[in-house]
């Protein structure tokens, strides 16, 4: 019983790879370029092309390819279900039904868009997870925090936001451990996970989310409570003993993501969607 | 209900870059009735180890018997495995849930199927072994107790369960002294009178020196000392090399035999010592040296 080895989103693996070095700038404006240009494409020949460079991504980063892997597995039902309903209830005028089982027909439609969605969400979250496993929560937040800070002069908290959004994934490993501790300790008085119904499984859920959210609770007051006694008082007034500076590796990361969204959108310019 | 463990091995987050080995090749039995007592530094892997006793972990390599049963068989119901062996953690944040005492105590006879009047009937018999008062504490908010209380009420969730035998990981720690205590009498009062086998993970040498009968030390994932909990600590340089402090009366013990009176180490409580030392003295045929 062990969930945290599922769970690699939020965790930082150190290294000394060219996408480690980067300017944490860089990889988050790459990371939504990137994101943007997933949801653009709608080919089965520029996912392959996507697919490509988001493997050589990972590749580059010298992470084992099945600890990358690994992350999507908790995943994999959730697209299952969705795949299944893109599949049965797409029914567009001029859509061809494959097969159908009493009431519930698929059609051709339906199959290429759940198929695209599938793979969407899964090369979205091989990025993320990418973008995470790479760079430190500090280094996030400083990026974050400096990509936002134009925002401050209308009244956009940068600061706080980027500490906010860096906290709550710093936890995830953390609740993750937690809840693994709950799973035990109920299973221990006699709660049988993996049985029952569908029914039955969801009552189950209970004993492990209330203490797991009680627990979160006194977790956040208490890091509410560490923070303020190191004299915290949000983002006014700081200022960074190491800034962020960009380099000549930024620049050629740049340009090689340029060359890509170019050829991404060609293809997506050149190949008129089949839908 | 004796336990066996044969040649287990244990290796968290395999195949990934976090992979860590804990456990290292641990053969132990545990026999019916017993006390044992399980120490060692931290990350020794004493949790790792206490875990397989009710499969909530399953070796890697070796095997473990439950009663006989092979947690590491598909075939075996780990659920009834679970309920000869109790669980109870050290943070009890980490089962309550239920808004009473008594509720959350009854969520593991409810498990078991037991019917209304006989889930009753244990909830009271849990109360009163754990020392909570069942007319005051029934209806309690579970949330509003104190540490101590939190972790008697943890506890008979776990007996209510009607285990066999009963896993105690670290469950003094963070305690102020008066709960320290009343919760090691609690332990010693389910060994003695309701003969539940004790398996007792502790950081304090001194509770493990007062309650066990057996002691295992456990460094870096292996059992380094074993035996009778006066042969484990009176060997005092051994426990030093892996960082333990031994308990406080071997070492006054040890301090009073470094000025020349010669008293064995093996004295576990003040009686013992206090015997021990006048017996020393007696034969050094001298007054004592206060007089």
């Amino acid at each position: 019983m062990e969930l945290t080895r599922n769970i690699t989103l939020g965790i930082y693996l150190p290294g000394d790879t060219v996408i480690h070095r980067l300017d944490p700038r860089t990889k988050i404006i790459a990371g939504a370029i990137l994101l943007c240009l997933l949801f653009l494409i709608k080919t089965y020949t520029a996912y392959a092309v996507f697919a490509a460079f988001t493997l050589a991504l990972i590749l580059t980063t010298r992470i084992p390819l099945k600890f990358t892997l690994n992350g999507l597995k908790p995943m994999l039902p959730v697209l299952a279900i969705m795949w299944l309903f893109q599949l049965f209830l797409q029914k567009p005028p001029g859509a061809n039904v494959i097969f159908s089982f009493r009431f519930l027909e698929a059609t051709d439609a339906g199959l290429h868009m759940g198929t695209l969605m599938a793979i969407r969400v899964i090369l979205l979250l091989l990025i993320t997870t990418t973008l995470t496993l790479t760079t430190s929560m500090v280094a996030l937040t400083d990026g974050m925090e400096a990509l936002l800070r134009p925002f401050r002069k209308i009244g956009v908290p940068s600061q706080e936001l980027a500490m906010t959004m860096v906290i709550a994934l710093r936890f995830v490993p953390t609740l993750a451990e937690e809840m693994e501790k709950i799973i035990k300790a109920q299973s221990a008085r006699g709660v049988a996970f993996d049985r029952g119904n569908f029914i039955l499984r969801t009552a189950k859920v209970f004993p492990v989310f209330l203490p797991l959210f009680i627990n979160a609770f006194k977790r956040a007051e208490e890091l509410i409570v560490a923070m303020e006694a190191r004299s915290y008082t949000g983002g006014a007034g700081r200022t960074k003993m190491n800034g962020l500076r960009m380099n000549r590796l930024d620049a050629a990361a740049f340009a090689a993501l340029l060359l890509f969204s170019a050829v991404m959108l060609i293809l997506i310019l050149s190949v008129l969607p089949s839908l | 209900m004796p336990i066996n463990l044969a040649g287990v091995s244990y290796t968290y987050q395999a195949g990934t870059p976090f992979e860590k080995e804990v456990l290292f090749d641990i053969s132990l039995n545990i026999a019916d009735g017993e006390f044992l007592g399980i120490i060692g530094p931290t990350q020794a892997g004493k949790t790792t180890l206490a875990q397989h006793c009710n499969a909530l972990l399953i070796p890697k390599k070796g095997k473990v018997l439950v009663d006989g049963l092979n947690t590491a068989d598909k075939k075996t119901d780990l659920v009834k495995v679970r309920q000869k062996v109790g669980y109870v953690f050290q943070n009890p944040e980490h089962q309550l849930f239920k808004t009473t005492v008594g509720e959350d105590i009854a969520f593991g006879p409810a498990n078991q199927k037991c019917s209304k009047t006989e889930i009753e009937r244990r909830i009271r018999e849990a109360m009163e072994l754990v020392g909570l008062d069942y007319y005051q504490f029934f209806c309690r908010d579970v949330f509003a107790l104190s540490g101590g209380q939190k972790r008697r009420a943890a506890i008979a969730g776990v007996l209510a369960c009607r285990p066999k035998v009963l896993v105690l990981d670290d469950v003094t720690a963070g305690l102020d002294p008066r709960g320290r205590e009343t919760i090691l009498a609690v332990i010693r009062n389910l060994h003695r009178e309701k003969k539940i086998t004790i398996i007792f993970i502790s950081s304090s040498m001194d509770e493990v020196a007062r309650l066990a009968e057996r002691v295992v030390v456990l460094h870096r994932g292996r059992i380094v000392l074993e035996g009778g909990v006066r042969t484990v600590f009176a060997q005092v340089d051994r426990l030093k090399a892996i960082g333990l402090e031994p308990p406080q009366i071997t070492e006054i013990m040890l301090h009073l035999n470094q000025k020349g009176i010669a008293v064995p180490l093996d004295a576990l409580n003040l009686d013992e010592a206090l015997e021990a030392v006048i017996a020393a003295l007696k034969r050094a045929g001298a007054g004592a040296p206060w007089s």
